[in-house]
């Protein structure tokens, strides 16, 4: 349980940072740097769901895993969306890379990537916020509100690797 | 929790050698920066309605007066009261090697600047203005390839309000997707 309170304090910083960093001018100085910590966090987010990979791709070949199949490729999509933006963001940096002696020289290409890109990790983002409704509910219920639900635990255990 | 370390550093490597080709393959699809084709694309959208009274005239005051550095700032609206100094610097940057201001070609405009194809003697520019109610300067942009700058000075010149407004319209663009995959795609675990 101690992973699951884990997980979600760790969630919510990257959906609220997730906000912040989808409108750079709220601060671009924010922006950079909270893109540049934002990184190392969803790297610890994907070793906290990586029982859940393993679980996944052994049973991405199961009869009747369409929805495995169909979250599978959504969170391939995330990945994918994430990791152009990131690349890109830290490509285009005007503040946080040149403060520290880094300076991109093709930022105008990268600026083309990163502007585009955000906007589907955005849509990704969302859908994944969606696809795992059932365990944010679940976490909040149980961790939060002291009220856990069996629904709720049961997507926490499936997240957890240990549930279809 | 010794055998815990190295696990998690294999599955670090494993997470970042996935990301090379994703960023790789990125990078090769995305055209190189075109500064030309942009301008094309920018005037094909653009709507052939009349441009606003006064803007010709006034967009060929100020490309004159950035070009000789004297840039009349009760010309310009409240929002660009502070427009910045190291912005006009790099206006003035791209204007000084154009040479004279020869002609001033209205192209069309969106909703609400007016574009202009702006001839110099050695080259030609693609310049934006919207024209305050009051006959004053509200915006004013050139198309060309952006710099550091230009984005840093950008995003200084917006008011809070409107950040927070807008960082709330990103607020409601994600939970809509959530919604919208919850519920219409039937998204689950």
């Amino acid at each position: 349980m101690k992973r699951t309170r884990f997980l979600l304090i760790l969630d919510t910083i990257l959906f609220l940072s997730l906000v912040v960093l989808m409108e750079p001018r709220t601060s671009l100085t924010v922006h950079e740097w909270l893109g540049i910590a934002f990184i190392p966090l969803i790297v610890v987010h994907l070793l906290f769901a990586w029982q859940w990979i393993i679980t996944t791709l052994a049973r991405l070949g199961a009869k009747g895993a369409w929805r495995l199949r169909i979250n599978a490729v959504l969170n391939l999509a995330l990945f994918v969306t994430f990791v152009v933006s990131a690349f890109s963001g830290v490509m285009t940096s005007f503040i946080a890379l040149p403060g520290l002696g880094i300076m991109s020289a093709t930022f105008g290409r990268w600026t083309l990537l990163h502007n585009q890109w955000t906007v589907y990790f955005q849509v990704a983002a969302g859908l994944h916020i969606a696809m795992n409704w059932s365990w944010i509910v679940g976490a909040v219920r149980r961790h939060v509100l002291a009220r856990p639900s069996a629904r709720g635990d049961a997507a926490i255990a499936a997240v957890a690797g240990k549930a279809a | 929790m010794v055998g815990k370390l190295p696990r998690t550093v294999w599955r670090i490597t494993l997470v970042l050698l996935a990301c090379a080709p994703v960023i790789a393959t990125s990078w090769m699809l995305t055209p190189p920066f075109n500064q030309a084709a942009n301008e094309r694309d920018l005037e094909q959208h653009l709507t052939k309605r009349p441009p606003t009274p006064g803007s010709e005239a006034t967009l060929r005051q100020a490309i004159g007066d950035m070009q000789h550095s004297k840039l009349d700032y009760a010309r310009l609206n409240k929002g660009l009261v502070n427009f910045p100094h190291n912005r006009l610097l790099r206006f003035q940057q791209v204007l000084i090697p154009l040479g004279p201001l020869q002609s001033l070609h209205y192209v069309g405009g969106t909703p609400r600047p007016d574009f202009y194809r702006v001839t110099f003697r050695n080259g030609s520019q693609l310049w934006g203005i919207y024209m305050g109610k009051n006959g004053r300067i509200e915006g004013l942009n050139v198309e060309k390839t952006p710099e550091p700058g230009d984005y840093i000075d950008g995003y200084a010149s917006f008011p809070a309000g409107v950040r927070l407004q807008r960082a709330a319209v990103q607020l409601a663009v994600l939970l809509g997707a959530a919604l919208f995959g919850r519920s219409a795609l039937r998204l689950r675990l």
